[in-house]
This record gives C-alpha cells, structure tokens and sequence, in this order.
C-alpha cells in the first residue's frame, strides 16, 4: 500500500496535540491494514476486531511520547503485532476463553468477504472463492512469525528493514523467514500454481 | 528450466497473496474506537493527595485503622524491646557470675588433685580408730 509518512508524521503531531479529527482520519486510513494484518495473525476475526480496536486505543494512549523521527506505519504494525502476542499468550493461558479452535478458522471463513464477484462468471467467483479460502488456509498453517513476515512484505509493501523493526529481529532472519514462508505456501499452493486449478478433492 | 519454472511459480504466488480479499472490517468500526477514546478522555483521573482532606469524616474509618496498625506496631516493638533487655540483663549478670570464679592459678594443681581421686577408697576402719 503507498506509504505517506510525511502525512501521517503531521496528523499524529495533531493528533499529539489533541486533535480528534486527525485521530479519525488515522483510524480511517489504517483500520484495513490493521484489521488484515491482526485478523490473519489471530486468525480469529471475532476477536481481531477487539484487538484492532485496542491498537487504535493504544496509538491514542500512546501519542504523547511518539516522535515523527519514527515511520508511522512500522510504529502501527509494531503495536498491532505486540497486541496480538499479547492475545495469543492470553489465550494458551486461558484456552477455554478463546472462541474457535485457530487451525481451523480457514474452514469457516464467512462468504461475505469474497464479495469482488460482480464482474465474474458464477463459477470463475466459486473457484475465486476456493482459490482465497486455500491461500488463507496456508498462510494460517504457517508459524506466526513467518506469517506476519510475508504478510507485511506482500500485502503492505514493507521493506526487509521496516518488517526486522516489526518483529524485533535482524535482516537476515526477516529474508529467511520470507524465504521460508513462500517455501511452504508454494509447496501447499503446487497443485493450484503449477495447473491453475485444483485436483479433485 | 528449473530457474524459469521456480520464477514462474513466485510470481504467481505474489500475485495471490497480493490479490486476497481484504477482511470485513465492521462499517462502525471508527466510530467504536473513537467512543473508546473519547470515554478514556472523561474518565476522572486520580484526585490529587490532598483532595482527600477536603471530606474529613471520609477519612475516619482509614484514620482509625492507620492509627490501631500504628499501635500495634508500637507495642509489638516495645514487647520486643523489653524482651531484649530482659535478655541482655541475664546475659550480664552471667558474666558477673563468671568474673567471680577463682583465679587460674588456684587451679595450677587441678590435674594432680583430680588424679589423686582416683586413688583407693578411704580405709574407714583406720579412719574410725583414729577419731
């Protein structure tokens, strides 16, 4: 996604000074990043929408001691993953707490999310359909250090530096954990990547 | 070949992974979080300290419990004041005690004297032609 810090930097400096507009039009621009990246690190949609909902609180909490030096979005992400760790541990303490076992939220994926059917044949969107639940099926089987990797490098456009300030690792574990992540998702994806379809299940 | 094939299927992948549907984020979504903050806003912060002397009788149920911990705290350590005292008297007078013993060298022939214990019991016999 483009990525504007100068933008962001001033409306946070607002935001810093109190203003509730400037909050808003944060919350606005960022929600479905951060909905996408906590709900795919969750895999829990139910319980992503608290979590992301937290991350925007805490931003607030927190803009007093932000400083533009920092890229926003790499400060956003840093809180929503620490957020979802949090949870995480929360739910391996309390697991009776938790609303639907996590390797099997790929199964139950609502069908309202794959609404770009308009301009599809019926059955090119049930295979659009199939194809989305299968890649999110493999992201959600991959270890959650991998997954919020490749999940920041492809879907937000991070860089190597910006994913390693993320995670709190170096350089080389974040390439190693892409490479590793898109290692696995190809070997899941094979059948679909090498014939463009599925076999029959 | 390999290369070309390996290639082919990354970039089939980015383009996947590129193309899943964003998640449903909740339409009020927004309007949630800033009624989150806008509720952390007005919640009263912590009064300061000496707001709490503005309502006396308030403080009467804190002030007698402060004040009945206060007294048992003094009469525990004047318990165990007196107790060290008592202590340190008993250990004095101890001292005392040992200070009057006799001096070593009444003791010079202690080993000689102990040794001659061991000799035979007295002949009473003799004893009482004697007397």
């Amino acid at each position: 996604m483009p990525v504007q810090p100068d933008l962001d930097a001033a409306l946070m400096l607002r935001v810093k000074r109190g203003d509730r507009e400037a909050f808003g039009a944060l919350v606005e621009k960022y929600k479905q990043p951060v909905f996408n990246l906590v709900a795919r690190i969750l895999r829990d949609e139910t319980e992503a929408e608290d979590v992301a909902q937290n991350v925007f609180i805490q931003v607030h909490r927190s803009a007093p001691r932000y400083k533009p030096s920092a890229k926003f979005t790499t400060w956003l992400f840093t809180i929503a993953r620490n957020l979802c760790l949090n949870e995480i541990r929360r739910r391996a303490r309390h697991p009776a707490d938790s609303i639907d076992a996590p390797a099997d939220a790929g199964d139950d994926l609502p069908a309202r999310q794959f609404e770009d059917v308009k301009t599809a044949a019926p059955d090119a969107a049930a295979l659009q359909r199939e194809l989305a639940r299968k890649i999110e099926e493999a992201l959600a089987a991959l270890p959650e250090n991998q997954r919020t990797a490749i999940i920041l490098f492809q879907r937000q456009e991070m860089s190597y530096e910006e994913i390693a300030e993320v995670i709190g690792c170096s350089l080389s574990s974040v390439k190693s954990l892409i490479f590793r992540a898109r290692e696995t998702l190809k070997e899941r994806l094979k059948a679909y990547l090498q014939t463009g379809g599925w076999p029959d299940e | 070949m390999q290369d070309d094939r390996n290639k082919s299927l990354d970039g089939q992948l980015d383009a996947l992974l590129r193309a899943l549907p964003d998640k449903p984020v909740p339409s009020n979504f927004t309007a949630r979080v800033l009624q989150a903050v806008d509720r952390e806003a007005v919640r009263p912060a912590a009064p300061p300290w000496w707001e709490m002397f503005r309502h006396p009788l308030q403080l009467l149920p804190r002030a007698a419990m402060t004040v009945l911990a206060l007294c048992f705290g003094l009469f525990g350590y004047q318990h165990h004041a007196l107790a060290e005292r008592h202590a340190y008297e008993r250990s004095v007078e101890a001292v005392v005690q040992v200070a009057s013993l006799p001096s070593p060298d009444a003791l010079k022939d202690f080993n000689a004297i102990r040794h001659m214990s061991t000799t035979p019991a007295a002949d009473h016999d003799l004893l009482a032609l004697l007397q």
